[in-house]
Formats: C-alpha cells, structure tokens, sequence
C-alpha cells in the first residue's frame, strides 16, 4: 500500500527549537489523519534518545520513527525548521547534526515498504531534492513533489 | 562455471528494518563485481550477539552501536546513507567480502 504524503502532513518553516516540540507538531497532523495509534509520538521520542536519527547529509535532516505496532496507515510527516535542531547523529551518538528538515515516518509493515525506503535513502544523498525540500514555500507543492520523488507511479 | 558465492549480512538498525532495508540493496551492488551474493538480514542492535554466536553470518553492517561482543567484522554503514564518506565504507565492505571469500577458496 502506497505512503500517505499530504499537505496536512507538511509543515514549513516551524518555529520550534526543540526537537521533542518539533516532533509532536508533526505528529499532530500523523493522528489527526488516525495514521498512528496512541502512544505513537511517545515511542519515537523514546527511540530518539537510544537510536538516534539526525544523518550529516548535505542538508542535514532526521529520520524519527518507531516500530510499526504504533502505526494503523503508513505515512510520511514532512518538517522544515526555521532554526535548525540539533539531534544526535546515528550511529555515531556523541555527535550532533544540526537538523534542517524532519522526516517523521509512520511505517506499518516495512517489509513492504522497502522501495518507498529505498527513494528516500536516494533523496538523502541527493542535496537538490533537500534543498527544494528545505526551501519549499507551498505545502501543496511540496506534497507533488514528495509524490513524484517518493511514490512509484501508478500507486495513489 | 563456479556457482555465485553467498555472504550472509547483518544489516542493524535501531529499528531492525528502516536503515538495513536502505542498506540491502548497497550490499548486493557491492558483492555483485565479487561474483558474491548478498543475503541480508534485518536486525535488532541487541539482537545481534546471540545471533552471530549462532554462525553463518559473514559480516553486519550496522547505523546503530550494538552491545555486546561481535566476532564477525562490524562496518559502520551510516556512510552508505548520507553519502558523505561512501567511497570508504563500500571499499571497507568490499575489502572485507574479498577477504571472506579469499578464506572459503
């Protein structure tokens, strides 16, 4: 089943500064949609303090997540951040990156996810697609463009 | 003509699936010129000792620390990731693939 990307999914330049704060206004919109059952947002902070997220990518991003038992549809939550949030490097937790954008995944059975992975794992090293990302001023068309690079075609 | 050879691969990340299914599909690109096949297996960082001490893993390609003791080769694979550093971390797996092939004869 195809990745729910939408605008009520996106948020573009948010003000907060913490990344607890950051990724439960993401969250938000993950529940609002019922993509995620209760304690969600929970588990991925929790997973956050023991397997960190934050990649050095040339933009650096966060790829937050928690196990699929938490998630009912899968989506993608996409944040861009007004001032970057530092989060610990993964893999490497005594260092930092300085977070320009929050990917918040919602994966209900990964398995079946792996092409879905896989496109985001090429955007990660693809500094144009984080930089349209980024800098993206229209949630909508940020959304088309989450679509086209994310989302093979044909599926909804 | 030899049957392809088969490394069996640790892929570990925090949450057993996210990162190693990102890694899977590196790891067959890499082996592929070794004349080698990639059989990679998704999992849990604390799950990783009792599953090697098991055998039949060649080497684990984690995005996570992982506790405990490892006997096979562990390569760091956030590198294959960002793509900063990937040219090293492709030659240290290729590095080691060879040397576990080298050793089978």
């Amino acid at each position: 089943m195809a990745i729910l990307i939408s605008e009520r999914l996106i948020h573009l330049g948010m003000a907060e500064t913490a990344k607890d704060a950051a990724i439960r206004k993401l969250a938000r919109g993950l529940y609002d949609l019922d993509c995620v059952l209760e304690g969600y947002v929970e588990n991925v902070l929790a997973r956050e303090e023991t397997y960190p997220t934050g990649l050095p990518t040339s933009i650096p991003v966060a790829v937050c997540h928690t196990e699929a038992r938490f998630v009912r549809r899968s989506a993608l939550a996409v944040g861009t951040l007004a001032t970057p949030i530092p989060f610990q490097e993964m893999g490497t937790p005594e260092r930092q990156v300085d977070a320009e954008i929050i990917f918040l995944l919602a994966l209900a059975d990964p398995k079946d996810q792996v092409p879905w992975l896989k496109k985001m794992a090429g955007v990660f090293k693809d500094r144009a697609a984080l930089a349209a990302i980024r800098d993206a001023t229209d949630p909508r068309a940020l959304e088309a463009f989450l679509k086209s690079t994310l989302q093979e075609p044909g599926t909804a | 003509m030899a049957t392809r050879q088969t490394l069996t691969i640790l892929a570990v990340c925090g949450s057993g699936v996210v990162s190693s299914s990102m890694i899977a599909q590196k790891m067959e690109e890499i082996l592929k010129p070794l004349g080698a096949e990639a059989k990679v297996i998704g999992l849990l960082p604390t799950s990783v000792q009792t599953y090697v001490e098991q055998g039949g893993i060649d080497f684990v390609v984690a995005t996570s620390p992982i506790p405990g003791t490892i006997t096979v080769p562990v390569i760091k694979g956030v590198a294959l990731l960002t793509g900063f550093g990937e040219e090293a971390c492709r030659a240290e797996i290729t590095r080691v693939a060879k040397d576990i092939l080298a050793k089978r004869g």
